[in-house]
Protein backbone atom coordinates (compact mmCIF):
# COMPACT_ATOMS: atom_id res chain seq x y z
CA UNK A 1 0.00 0.00 0.00
CA UNK A 2 1.70 3.18 -1.10
CA UNK A 3 -0.12 7.01 -0.32
CA UNK A 4 0.02 8.39 -3.57
CA UNK A 5 -0.76 11.92 -4.57
CA UNK A 6 -2.57 12.83 -7.73
CA UNK A 7 -2.78 16.03 -9.28
CA UNK A 8 -6.32 17.16 -10.21
CA UNK A 9 -6.79 20.08 -12.88
CA UNK A 10 -10.06 22.09 -14.45
CA UNK A 11 -13.67 20.89 -12.79
CA UNK A 12 -11.45 19.22 -10.28
CA UNK A 13 -10.24 22.35 -8.75
CA UNK A 14 -13.64 23.66 -7.22
CA UNK A 15 -13.91 20.98 -5.17
CA UNK A 16 -10.55 20.47 -4.28
CA UNK A 17 -8.59 23.57 -4.56
CA UNK A 18 -5.45 22.29 -3.61
CA UNK A 19 -5.36 20.80 -6.72
CA UNK A 20 -4.50 17.36 -5.53
CA UNK A 21 -5.53 14.51 -3.56
CA UNK A 22 -3.82 11.37 -1.50
CA UNK A 23 -5.07 8.30 -2.02
CA UNK A 24 -3.64 4.35 -0.38
CA UNK A 25 -2.92 2.91 -3.73
CA UNK A 26 -2.47 -1.43 -2.76
CA UNK A 27 -0.08 -3.01 -5.45
CA UNK A 28 -1.40 -4.14 -8.80
CA UNK A 29 -3.99 -1.59 -8.82
CA UNK A 30 -5.32 -0.30 -12.42
CA UNK A 31 -6.10 3.26 -13.94
CA UNK A 32 -9.80 2.61 -13.58
CA UNK A 33 -9.42 1.46 -9.65
CA UNK A 34 -8.07 4.62 -8.78
CA UNK A 35 -10.57 6.82 -10.44
CA UNK A 36 -12.94 4.81 -8.48
CA UNK A 37 -11.11 5.29 -5.25
CA UNK A 38 -10.48 9.27 -6.16
CA UNK A 39 -14.44 9.42 -6.63
CA UNK A 40 -15.02 8.32 -3.10
CA UNK A 41 -12.31 9.90 -1.39
CA UNK A 42 -13.96 13.29 -3.43
CA UNK A 43 -17.60 12.11 -1.51
CA UNK A 44 -15.83 11.37 1.54
CA UNK A 45 -14.45 15.05 1.83
CA UNK A 46 -16.29 17.66 -0.27
CA UNK A 47 -19.68 17.54 1.24
CA UNK A 48 -21.10 19.09 -2.13
CA UNK A 49 -19.01 16.85 -4.52
CA UNK A 50 -21.94 14.80 -6.63
CA UNK A 51 -20.39 14.88 -10.03
CA UNK A 52 -19.44 11.62 -10.52
CA UNK A 53 -19.71 11.70 -14.14
CA UNK A 54 -16.56 13.79 -14.30
CA UNK A 55 -14.28 11.19 -12.82
CA UNK A 56 -15.71 8.73 -15.22
CA UNK A 57 -15.27 11.32 -18.00
CA UNK A 58 -11.57 11.76 -16.96
CA UNK A 59 -7.93 10.03 -18.00
CA UNK A 60 -5.58 8.79 -15.60
CA UNK A 61 -2.30 10.66 -16.86
CA UNK A 62 1.57 10.52 -15.83
CA UNK A 63 3.89 13.36 -16.48
CA UNK A 64 4.50 11.10 -20.30
CA UNK A 65 1.04 9.49 -21.32
CA UNK A 66 -2.13 9.00 -20.55
CA UNK A 67 -3.10 5.49 -18.99
CA UNK A 68 -5.85 3.19 -20.57
CA UNK A 69 -8.07 2.11 -17.82
CA UNK A 70 -6.72 -1.53 -17.05
CA UNK A 71 -3.30 -0.03 -17.21
CA UNK A 72 -1.55 -1.53 -13.51
CA UNK A 73 -0.20 1.35 -11.89
CA UNK A 74 3.40 0.62 -10.62
CA UNK A 75 5.68 2.89 -8.42
CA UNK A 76 4.04 6.03 -10.61
CA UNK A 77 5.03 9.01 -7.80
CA UNK A 78 3.03 11.76 -10.86
CA UNK A 79 -0.27 10.55 -11.43
CA UNK A 80 -2.81 13.06 -12.47
CA UNK A 81 -6.82 13.41 -13.11
CA UNK A 82 -7.32 14.80 -16.28
CA UNK A 83 -10.85 15.99 -17.01
CA UNK A 84 -11.96 16.61 -20.41
CA UNK A 85 -10.17 19.00 -22.15
CA UNK A 86 -10.37 22.25 -24.14
CA UNK A 87 -7.36 23.96 -24.96
CA UNK A 88 -6.84 26.88 -27.74
CA UNK B 1 14.03 17.75 -40.87
CA UNK B 2 11.90 20.68 -39.85
CA UNK B 3 12.47 22.41 -36.19
CA UNK B 4 10.14 22.18 -33.62
CA UNK B 5 9.46 24.18 -31.03
CA UNK B 6 6.97 23.82 -28.27
CA UNK B 7 5.97 26.18 -25.08
CA UNK B 8 3.17 26.36 -22.48
CA UNK B 9 3.82 29.81 -20.42
CA UNK B 10 2.24 32.36 -18.19
CA UNK B 11 4.04 34.71 -20.01
CA UNK B 12 2.25 37.25 -22.47
CA UNK B 13 2.40 35.66 -26.31
CA UNK B 14 4.13 38.86 -28.43
CA UNK B 15 3.50 38.40 -31.47
CA UNK B 16 5.86 40.43 -33.01
CA UNK B 17 8.15 38.41 -31.54
CA UNK B 18 6.98 35.09 -32.67
CA UNK B 19 6.64 36.21 -36.19
CA UNK B 20 10.57 36.75 -36.12
CA UNK B 21 10.63 32.84 -37.14
CA UNK B 22 12.38 32.32 -39.86
CA UNK B 23 11.74 30.29 -42.62
CA UNK B 24 14.02 28.20 -44.02
CA UNK B 25 15.67 29.10 -47.72
CA UNK B 26 13.61 26.61 -49.46
CA UNK B 27 10.35 27.48 -47.61
CA UNK B 28 7.95 30.12 -49.54
CA UNK B 29 5.40 29.74 -47.09
CA UNK B 30 4.67 31.46 -43.29
CA UNK B 31 1.38 30.48 -42.37
CA UNK B 32 -0.18 31.69 -38.45
CA UNK B 33 -3.11 31.09 -35.82
CA UNK B 34 -3.34 33.29 -33.22
CA UNK B 35 -6.55 31.82 -30.55
CA UNK B 36 -7.70 34.70 -28.89
CA UNK B 37 -9.93 35.16 -25.85
CA UNK B 38 -13.53 36.10 -26.83
CA UNK B 39 -16.06 37.86 -25.18
CA UNK B 40 -19.17 35.81 -25.14
CA UNK B 41 -19.58 32.09 -24.86
CA UNK B 42 -22.83 30.61 -25.78
CA UNK B 43 -24.56 34.19 -24.73
CA UNK B 44 -22.75 34.66 -21.62
CA UNK B 45 -20.19 37.90 -21.56
CA UNK B 46 -17.20 36.90 -20.74
CA UNK B 47 -15.40 39.27 -19.04
CA UNK B 48 -11.59 37.22 -18.20
CA UNK B 49 -10.45 33.38 -18.73
CA UNK B 50 -8.26 31.30 -16.68
CA UNK B 51 -5.96 28.61 -18.13
CA UNK B 52 -5.28 25.28 -16.16
CA UNK B 53 -2.43 22.69 -17.74
CA UNK B 54 -0.97 20.31 -16.76
CA UNK B 55 2.73 21.23 -18.28
CA UNK B 56 4.66 18.01 -18.70
CA UNK B 57 1.94 16.26 -20.84
CA UNK B 58 0.82 19.29 -22.40
CA UNK B 59 4.30 19.83 -23.95
CA UNK B 60 4.81 16.54 -25.31
CA UNK B 61 1.17 16.14 -26.75
CA UNK B 62 2.59 19.29 -28.60
CA UNK B 63 5.38 17.74 -29.94
CA UNK B 64 3.50 14.84 -30.82
CA UNK B 65 1.28 16.79 -32.92
CA UNK B 66 3.57 18.48 -34.51
CA UNK B 67 5.77 15.39 -35.48
CA UNK B 68 2.33 13.79 -37.14
CA UNK B 69 1.44 17.27 -39.06
CA UNK B 70 5.40 16.83 -40.51
CA UNK B 71 4.84 13.07 -41.44
CA UNK B 72 1.05 13.93 -43.14
CA UNK B 73 2.27 17.43 -45.13
CA UNK B 74 5.83 18.30 -44.74
CA UNK B 75 8.62 16.57 -43.18
CA UNK B 76 10.96 19.94 -43.46
CA UNK B 77 8.31 22.50 -41.82
CA UNK B 78 9.42 24.09 -39.16
CA UNK B 79 6.43 24.20 -36.68
CA UNK B 80 5.88 26.41 -33.51
CA UNK B 81 3.12 25.99 -31.05
CA UNK B 82 2.97 28.41 -28.00
CA UNK B 83 0.31 28.71 -25.21
CA UNK B 84 -1.01 30.73 -22.15
CA UNK B 85 -1.68 29.45 -18.94
CA UNK B 86 -3.13 31.41 -15.71
CA UNK B 87 -5.25 34.16 -16.12
CA UNK B 88 -5.98 36.23 -19.78
CA UNK B 89 -7.80 39.31 -20.45
CA UNK B 90 -10.62 39.76 -23.21
CA UNK B 91 -8.64 39.77 -26.53
CA UNK B 92 -5.24 38.39 -25.21
CA UNK B 93 -3.76 35.80 -27.39
CA UNK B 94 -4.04 31.75 -25.76
CA UNK B 95 -2.08 30.31 -28.41
CA UNK B 96 -0.27 30.74 -31.43
CA UNK B 97 0.65 28.11 -33.90
CA UNK B 98 2.96 29.00 -36.81
CA UNK B 99 4.00 26.66 -39.57
CA UNK B 100 7.07 27.74 -42.47
CA UNK B 101 6.81 25.26 -45.32
CA UNK B 102 7.86 25.04 -49.11
CA UNK B 103 4.29 25.77 -50.37
CA UNK B 104 1.23 27.95 -48.51
CA UNK B 105 -0.90 24.82 -49.02
CA UNK B 106 0.33 22.67 -46.45
CA UNK B 107 1.71 25.49 -44.38
CA UNK B 108 -2.71 26.00 -44.68
CA UNK B 109 -2.93 22.14 -43.57
CA UNK B 110 -0.67 21.91 -40.49
CA UNK B 111 -1.39 25.33 -38.47
CA UNK B 112 -5.60 23.99 -39.46
CA UNK B 113 -4.40 20.43 -37.96
CA UNK B 114 -2.50 21.31 -35.06
CA UNK B 115 -5.14 23.96 -33.35
CA UNK B 116 -8.50 21.34 -34.13
CA UNK B 117 -5.65 18.48 -32.74
CA UNK B 118 -5.03 20.17 -29.70
CA UNK B 119 -8.68 20.92 -28.67
CA UNK B 120 -9.19 17.68 -28.31
CA UNK B 121 -5.89 15.93 -27.10
CA UNK B 122 -4.10 18.92 -25.23
CA UNK B 123 -4.35 18.57 -21.02
CA UNK B 124 -5.89 22.58 -21.23
CA UNK B 125 -8.78 23.63 -19.66
CA UNK B 126 -10.75 26.57 -19.15
CA UNK B 127 -12.38 28.61 -16.91
CA UNK B 128 -15.16 31.19 -17.81
CA UNK B 129 -15.32 34.42 -15.65
CA UNK B 130 -18.63 36.07 -16.67
CA UNK B 131 -19.46 39.60 -16.23
CA UNK B 132 -22.59 38.46 -13.57
CA UNK B 133 -19.96 37.54 -11.07
CA UNK B 134 -20.16 34.01 -11.83
CA UNK B 135 -17.32 31.48 -12.92
CA UNK B 136 -17.27 28.25 -14.67
CA UNK B 137 -14.76 25.28 -15.96
CA UNK B 138 -15.66 24.64 -19.71
CA UNK B 139 -16.70 20.87 -20.48
CA UNK B 140 -14.45 19.88 -23.36
CA UNK B 141 -13.15 16.82 -25.12
CA UNK B 142 -12.70 13.14 -23.19
CA UNK B 143 -9.24 12.37 -23.59
CA UNK B 144 -8.69 8.78 -24.51
CA UNK B 145 -5.56 6.37 -24.13
CA UNK B 146 -5.31 5.75 -27.95
CA UNK B 147 -3.86 8.84 -28.23
CA UNK B 148 -1.58 8.34 -25.55
CA UNK B 149 2.41 9.85 -26.20
CA UNK B 150 4.96 7.53 -27.03
CA UNK B 151 6.89 7.55 -23.65
CA UNK B 152 10.12 5.74 -25.17
CA UNK B 153 10.65 9.87 -26.33
CA UNK B 154 11.43 11.14 -23.29
CA UNK B 155 14.86 12.11 -24.28
CA UNK B 156 14.41 15.21 -26.27
CA UNK B 157 14.45 12.75 -29.48
CA UNK B 158 10.92 11.84 -30.55
CA UNK B 159 9.60 9.84 -33.40
CA UNK B 160 9.51 11.83 -36.34
CA UNK B 161 13.40 11.72 -35.58
CA UNK B 162 14.40 15.26 -34.94
CA UNK B 163 15.38 16.70 -31.49
CA UNK B 164 12.86 19.83 -30.29
CA UNK B 165 13.22 22.58 -27.96
CA UNK B 166 10.83 22.53 -25.10
CA UNK B 167 10.41 26.06 -23.13
CA UNK B 168 11.12 26.31 -19.56
CA UNK B 169 9.24 29.21 -18.80
CA UNK B 170 6.22 28.28 -16.79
Amino acid sequence: MNETEIKLFGAFRKYMPSGSIRVNLPDGVTAGQVKEMVKRVLQQQVPDFSDTNLVYESALATESEILAEDSVIDNQSDLALLPPVCGG
Amino acid sequence: MGDIRVKVTREPLLLTELFGLKPDSAHGAVNSFVGTVRNLNLGRNVTKMEYDCFIPLCEKIFVDIACEAQRKWCADANILIFHRHGELNVGDASVVIIATTGHRDESYRITRYIIEEIKIRAPIWKKEYYQDGETDWVRGHALCQHRKVDHHEHDGSHSCGRQVHPHETR
